[in-house]
């Protein structure tokens, strides 16, 4: 049993008198101990899944079909009760790097201490306040400044406070939405680092949501990439984006986009190839696949007809008219 | 807090301090009106009487010397003599200013907790009907002037009912005990604060909403959500918490509003306070009084923009190191 199970979930959001279905039929599955990577560029639903999983979603949006399974238990109806039972102590968050996501006027030890306390009303005061210098230290952060506010921090230090807080419950699965965005290149090092290692040593399922290719190779195992609400592809990384020599085999023409749209520094020297136009506007229904106006092999039945899942080698999909299945 | 800032702070408001005494000083000598002839409340005396009279107040020296007078008995606690009750202004105000603490005192603290609790209420369920009900409803008493809504009051509580007292601070020639005073006291309290709280908690739980609706939208929100903390520890924790400062600063201005306020309800209850003597002294020329009024209330607003100042580096740590 897979320890995430996305079964047919879409995500609708009330805009106005209308609504945008910004998470259409997707389906995925996080095993025990993997990391998942969820890739795409802004507005195709990464977000809005991420958020459905603990119930996160804002007060305007919707899972209007589809189950939520974590550790075998369903998600989606379940009590508010319930669920904040499960937040943190099950699924923990990490959030954009950008974000303001530490309280501004509460010291950082506080912080994580609340997520301790809030779970185990009997912790021990003492017991607590020392898993949060362990936790603090194991991201790299000397006890001494534990007592600092979010603001004496850099943004790679609160990034990495905000993964020490989310380990605090010890959950099962840690879902990092853009954890590395908006930081130097060195502190987006060394917290995809951070990540991978904690990972193997803590446990963790990981379910990284990003729209930067090298930071999903860095660390996940498998890749899902979502277009405009649905997913067009999903496979292992190794075979997706390529790894140690091995060519990508992606065979999605978005996932090949994306994949030319990526400087490849170890590889050969070549410009990165951008990839023109906007994704569709999801408010009105879309018939036909819904790359198709930005496609360059566009056929005519891509535009009358939404392509169906193939699986193009063991655990390697492409929702693509062009795929065909890979000789071994 | 850095002892730099709180010196920094300190002599701003000495500044302050020194401008607003000034400013009332030559405020009260530029108004139009002879102060002898107002002393003697009297067209035609004895030109030897007025001699003395303006010896008595040292109107005979030029203005420049009177002001230093002015900062000398200031200094000395000494605020004049009122021309109504021929008694010192300290004597005439000191009975007053007790009355308008316990009305304003009360009022606020009331208006601070019942605005910032509605506030509360309606943020937490923003945009319900509850919501609405409590921002119409206050945007309503905001918008009444103090003296319309006492005298409503008064029409219902005290014409029309009979269940409160309407005037003054308490019954003529009730004899009782201490217990009995008090709440006889309490009891003709009651009319005045509530006019008071009504229209300022209106604004309070206004600006405690809105500041709250802002803050909940704020990325740490979601993540206090997240951590499945409970909805009543997310409020009062983590949305409160970091909505106090634009709440301190409305505390801050409306310690000025209240006061203002304070003239009317004071004057539409014949409340013994210091609105109600600024208000007969207005009505009778007494200078003395009015000026000596005037400086306690501007004090008073400056006390307490130096505290909220002083309040804001407890509150929040990021301008703890200005």
């Amino acid at each position: 049993m897979s320890l995430l199970d996305i079964e047919d979930v879409s995500v609708d959001y009330r805009i106005g008198s209308g609504s945008l279905r910004a998470v259409d039929h997707v389906s995925l599955r996080v095993e025990q101990g993997e990391a998942l990577g969820i890739v795409g560029e802004s507005g195709c639903g990464k977000t809005s899944l991420g958020l459905a999983v603990p119930m996160l979603l804002p007060a305007n949006a919707s899972i209007s079909s589809g189950s939520i399974s974590l550790g075998g238990r369903e998600l989606v109806g379940m009590s508010e009760r319930e669920l904040n039972q499960l937040r943190w102590t099950e699924v923990a968050f990490v959030f954009q790097g950008a974000m303001n996501a530490l309280n501004p006027v509460q010291r950082v030890d506080r912080q994580i201490l609340e997520a301790i306390t809030a779970h185990d009303s009997h912790a021990d005061r003492e017991v607590a306040g020392a898993r949060v210098l362990e936790l603090l230290e194991l991201v790299g952060i000397a006890a001494a400044r534990a007592k600092s506010y979010p603001h004496e921090f850099s943004g790679g230090m609160r990034q990495r406070a905000m993964i020490a807080m989310a380990l605090a419950c010890r959950p099962s699965l840690l879902i990092a939405d853009e954890p590395t965005t908006a930081l130097d290149v060195i502190s987006q090092a060394q917290i995809l680092a951070l990540l991978d290692s904690l990972r193997r040593s803590e446990g963790l399922s990981l379910m990284m949501i990003s729209h930067d290719l090298s930071a999903i190779k860095r660390v996940c195992d498998r890749i899902v990439v979502m277009y405009a609400g649905v997913v067009v592809e999903s496979g292992t990384t190794e075979e997706v984006l390529g790894r140690r020599g091995r060519p990508a085999a992606a065979q999605h023409p978005y996932t090949k986009a994306l994949i030319a749209a990526h400087p490849d520094l170890g590889g050969a020297r070549s410009l990165a190839q951008g990839l023109s136009g906007h994704p569709p506007d999801l408010s009105v229904p879309i018939t036909g696949c819904r790359f198709a106006d930005r496609c360059d092999s566009a056929m005519e039945i891509c535009r009358e007809q939404a392509p169906a899942s193939l699986s193009v080698s063991p655990g390697h999909v492409a929702a693509c008219h062009l795929a065909r299945r890979l000789v071994p | 807090m850095s002892l730099r800032y709180l010196a920094k702070k300190l002599f701003t408001l000495a500044v302050t301090l020194y401008v607003t005494v000034s400013f009332n000083f030559l405020l009260f000598h530029v108004l139009p009106g002879n102060p002898v002839q107002l002393l003697a409340r009297s067209g035609h005396f004895d030109p030897a009487a007025r001699a003395q009279l303006v010896k008595l107040f040292g109107l005979d020296h030029p203005l420049i010397v009177q002001y230093f007078i002015y900062l000398k008995d200031m200094v000395h606690g000494n605020l004049g003599f009122s021309y109504v009750y021929r008694q010192p202004v300290t004597t005439v105000l000191g009975g007053a200013i007790g009355n308008t603490v316990l009305l304003v005192g009360t009022a606020t603290l009331v208006t601070i907790v019942v605005g910032i609790w509605l506030g509360v209420v309606a943020a937490s369920r923003a945009h319900s009907l509850s919501d609405a009900t409590i921002t119409v409803t206050s945007l309503g008493l905001w918008s009444m002037p103090d003296f319309f809504t006492g005298m409503i009051l008064i029409f219902i509580c005290g014409v029309w009912t009979h269940i409160l007292p309407i005037s003054g601070l308490v019954t003529p020639g009730l004899v009782t005990g201490t217990w009995g005073h008090l709440v006889d006291v309490a009891r003709h309290l009651i009319l005045p604060a509530l006019t008071l709280t009504l229209v300022n908690a209106a604004e309070f739980s206004l600006i405690s909403r809105n500041t709250l609706v802002d803050v909940m939208v704020e990325d740490y929100m979601l993540t206090a959500r997240a951590k499945g903390l409970s909805r009543r520890r997310i409020i009062w924790r983590h949305a409160l918490r970091n909505a106090t400062l634009p709440i301190v600063t409305a505390t801050a201005l409306y310690v000025g509003m209240i006061l203002g306020g304070a003239i009317q309800v004071e004057t539409v209850f014949s409340w013994p306070g210091m609105g109600l003597l600024i208000y007969n002294s207005v009505v009778q020329r007494d200078y003395p009084v009015l000026e000596a009024a005037f400086l306690i209330f501007a004090i008073a607003v400056i006390a307490t923009n130096f505290i909220s100042d002083l309040l804001y580096q407890v509150l929040d740590p990021r301008v703890r190191r200005a």
